[in-house]
């Protein structure tokens, strides 16, 4: 290809202008289509760091800038151009934040918390300000009242605990509470076999606690809203409870003053009542060793590894039990479809039986029409003319006649299925109206499983004879729980049996079958 | 009398070089009115401008935008290790982007363009001028004006913008690729501080100095060229003066411009 010269100034200069152009409107901050904006205003009683275009956030996404800065009696009044997609209301409240210690700064603005939400803010309108410490100065003065207020504390303490017998009774509470944990690490090493076991049994029994709970989610649910509530009465309370607790800890600083003496004395005892703790903890010790070295009737018990093994073992079998239970479900739905082109209708009781989650069998009776994977009852009958012809092969001996006649004595069919489930499909295959049949279900997300869309294929039978293969498509959709139609379309290969089908039923769960043989409440 | 002639003979040569200056500058200014009359009188030589604008500008993408990537890339790294002591990481976007679009993109590229294509416009000039081609042209009723001088200045003033305005886009581009690919920082940061930092004057300012570096290296190369005298040997020394002019005029003016613009 051959581009002229001129051409080629063109095309360069069209682009580096194009690149040019664009930048220019993004540095520029140009909009072609300019958004909609409102104007908000708060006052600030130093605006230093900002000034016109420092970002306004809130919670640390850009939603405008700042337009102009006026001096308002003596304070700083800031406008804001503030996106029209993002609204501010007028309890919030902006403060100057800044980036690092250098500088740098912005305005966030955020929300007030436990105040009612009320009607947007209008153009021009002021909202709450605060003053957040920005400055180096001021955050190390705040420093310092913060050591002074330590170095006060650290006072108090060493008066306290600086003196000669508070030291010796500290160091003799240590030395006890050393010798305390030798002995529980010494008692938790002699039984770590045993607690390893009742841990891990602890955990599988904590998983079916678990299981219980996801159950009893509603109760559970209503528990802590009356623990909302008791805590948000306390919340009323509080208060005054405070102020209570302010007195009494005020009469306890008296009365501890006034004791002073005595407490040292109860010091003393407790160290004396360390002491004891740490007698029995030997004697402990010793016992618990006996267990281990196998004396005794419990250390015999203890030491023989099938006894625990056996507990074990029993008790995983209780695990097994327990989950397995809970987790199998039976459910029941009957169902009838009308085929709108042969009038016939299909209906049929199925049973599913849900051993977990990730599969079902299917068991069930359907009864059919003719042709519907089903084999026609074909009857051929033949009559003999004879007449004595005369003579010759013109005349023939015998006519044949064919008639058929269509019956269908077995029309009762029966379905047994496996369905296994991957993601929102399930795939089935087994017996459909006793012909062999694959089949798959998509649920539609979001639609809580009410949504079905499924396709099957049956028909495949050994003896082909007078069964045609069929497949048919639908959906189905169940509201209120129990009740779903279903429709779709029938027999779609063949040109000739095409057909419409529309149909419905309903099912049931074994919750539902509880209580309808039971009674009592409805879960 | 000699002792007095000897005194005086440095005084000659201050003498000399104010006049070789003046003399120098206003041949200049000469230079530039007659290429005005010229196009007052015949306009512009459209097929030569063309062939020139090709010559100045796409023909030399790559040894600008190559300068462009690679200052780019060594500024954005030289930037990171003064901004991590100070912990200010991330305004190496607008340290790459202000310095190459306000200094180093119209710089680099004018000295590129004086290298590349000043010593080109002064050689060709001056070997057409020791071999009396440019008399030739006089006598054909061609002005030498129209024909050489003003398509190579207007092409140099037209295009220098434009390379200027790659040269930086590369240069931040290459910024890019350190700050993000080899220091491992935040690519949003880098964009959006620069989108926040950078002014339209300051890419404005950066094309209008670009324009006058166009205007220098060009007038300066082609008035070299119709200077040229001395056979081959001429030819050499007129093209590097005109580099070496063109530069350091260059550099002067952007300091110039600077001052004034910014």
């Amino acid at each position: 290809m051959n581009i002229n010269k001129e051409t080629k100034v063109g095309i360069f200069v069209v682009i580096v202008i194009a690149i040019l152009a664009y930048f220019s409107f993004k540095v520029g901050k140009i909009h072609i289509f300019k958004r909609p904006t409102y104007v908000i205003s708060a006052y600030f009683k130093s605006a230093s760091g900002i000034g016109t275009g420092t970002s306004v956030t809130m919670a640390g996404i850009k939603i405008g800038s700042v337009e102009k800065i006026r001096l308002e009696k003596g304070l700083a009044r800031v406008y804001m151009t503030i996106d029209s997609r993002y609204k501010v209301y007028p309890q919030y409240i902006a403060s100057i934040r800044s980036l690092s210690l250098l500088g740098e700064s912005y305005i966030a603005i955020s929300p007030a918390a436990g105040e009612e939400q009320s009607e947007k803010v209008l153009n021009k309108e002021v909202i709450r300000s605060e003053m957040s410490p920005q400055s180096m100065s001021g955050l190390i003065t705040k420093f310092s009242k913060t050591a002074s207020d330590l170095e006060k504390v650290s006072k108090s303490l060493k008066n306290s605990i600086g003196t000669k017998t508070g030291e010796k009774n500290i160091k003799a509470i240590l030395r006890n509470i050393a010798m305390l944990s030798e002995n529980l690490n010494r008692l938790v090493y002699v039984n770590q076999r045993n607690v390893d076991v009742i841990m891990s049994n602890f955990a599988s029994i904590s998983r079916h606690i678990n299981g219980l709970t996801v159950q009893n989610d509603a109760a559970i649910t209503r528990t802590i809203h009356n623990f909302n509530a008791i805590s948000y009465n306390l919340r009323k309370e509080l208060p005054s409870i405070t102020r209570n607790i302010k007195g009494l800890s005020k009469n306890l600083n008296y009365i501890v003053a006034k004791n002073r003496r005595n407490i040292n004395g109860s010091l003393k005892n407790i160290n004396a009542d360390t002491k004891k703790l740490k007698l029995t903890l030997n004697q402990l010790y010793g016992i618990s060793s006996k267990i281990n070295n196998g004396q005794g009737t419990i250390g015999k018990l203890v030491n023989r590894n099938s006894v625990y093994d056996n507990l074990n073992g029993s008790l995983k079998g209780i695990n097994n039990i327990v989950g397995g239970y809970s987790r199998f479900r039976v459910k029941v739905n009957m169902s009838s479809q009308y085929l709108a082109r042969s009038e016939g209708s299909v209906s049929q009781v199925n049973v599913k039986l849900e051993p977990s989650p990730g599969h079902y069998y299917e068991l069930g009776v359907a009864s059919v029409p003719m042709g519907y994977g089903n084999t026609y009852g074909e009857t051929q009958t033949t009559t003999y003319t004879t007449n004595n012809p005369p003579s010759g092969q013109f005349y023939p001996s015998s006519v044949t006649t064919n008639t058929t006649q269509y019956s269908y004595s077995n029309s009762i069919k029966f379905n047994a299925l496996i369905a296994k489930n991957f993601y929102n499909f399930t795939l089935l295959a087994g017996l459909l109206y006793s012909t062999g049949a694959v089949g798959v279900n998509y649920y539609v997300p979001d639609t809580g499983k009410n949504l079905k869309i499924y396709a099957r294929a049956f028909g495949f039978n050994s003896d082909n004879n007078g069964v045609s293969e069929d497949i048919n498509a639908g959906v189905a959709y169940t509201f209120y729980r129990h009740i779903f139609l279903d429709a779709g379309y029938d027999n779609i290969t063949e040109n000739s049996q095409r057909s419409i089908y529309l149909g419905g039923g309903i099912k049931f769960t074994d919750k539902d079958l509880k209580y309808l043989i039971v009674g009592g409440k409805m879960p | 009398m000699n002792i007095i002639i000897k005194l005086l003979s440095p005084f000659e040569k201050i003498g000399n070089f104010v006049i070789y200056t003046v003399n120098e500058l206003g041949s200049i200014v000469i230079y530039m009115w007659d290429m005005m009359l010229s196009i007052a009188a015949y306009f512009v030589n459209l097929e030569n401008l063309i062939d020139q604008m090709i010559f100045i500008g796409m023909d030399s993408f790559y040894v600008v935008g190559l300068t462009g990537l690679f200052t780019g890339m060594v500024l954005s790294l030289q930037a990171y290790y003064a901004a991590k002591i100070v912990g200010v990481t991330y305004m190496i976007g607008p340290t790459v982007a202000l310095s190459m679009l306000r200094e180093l993109g119209p710089v680099l590229t004018a000295l590129m363009i004086t290298a590349r294509c000043g010593s080109s416009m002064a050689s060709e000039i001056g070997t057409m001028k020791v071999t009396e081609q440019i008399d030739a042209l006089e006598v054909m009723a061609v002005d030498p004006y129209y024909f050489l001088s003003v398509p190579r200045v207007l092409a140099a003033m037209i295009m220098l913008p434009l390379m200027a305005v790659l040269c930086s886009l590369i240069g931040i581009i290459g910024g890019y690729i350190v700050y993000v690919y080899f220091l491992g920082l935040n690519h949003v940061t880098y964009i959006d501080k620069i989108y926040q930092y950078v002014k339209l004057s300051d890419i404005y300012n950066g094309l209008l100095k670009a324009v006058f570096f166009g205007a220098i290296l060009s007038i300066i190369s082609t008035y070299k060229g119709f200077q040229t005298s001395g056979g081959a040997k001429g030819v050499g020394k007129f093209t590097t003066q005109a580099v070496v002019l063109s530069s350091v005029y260059i550099l002067f003016a952007d300091y110039l411009l600077t001052s004034i613009l910014f």
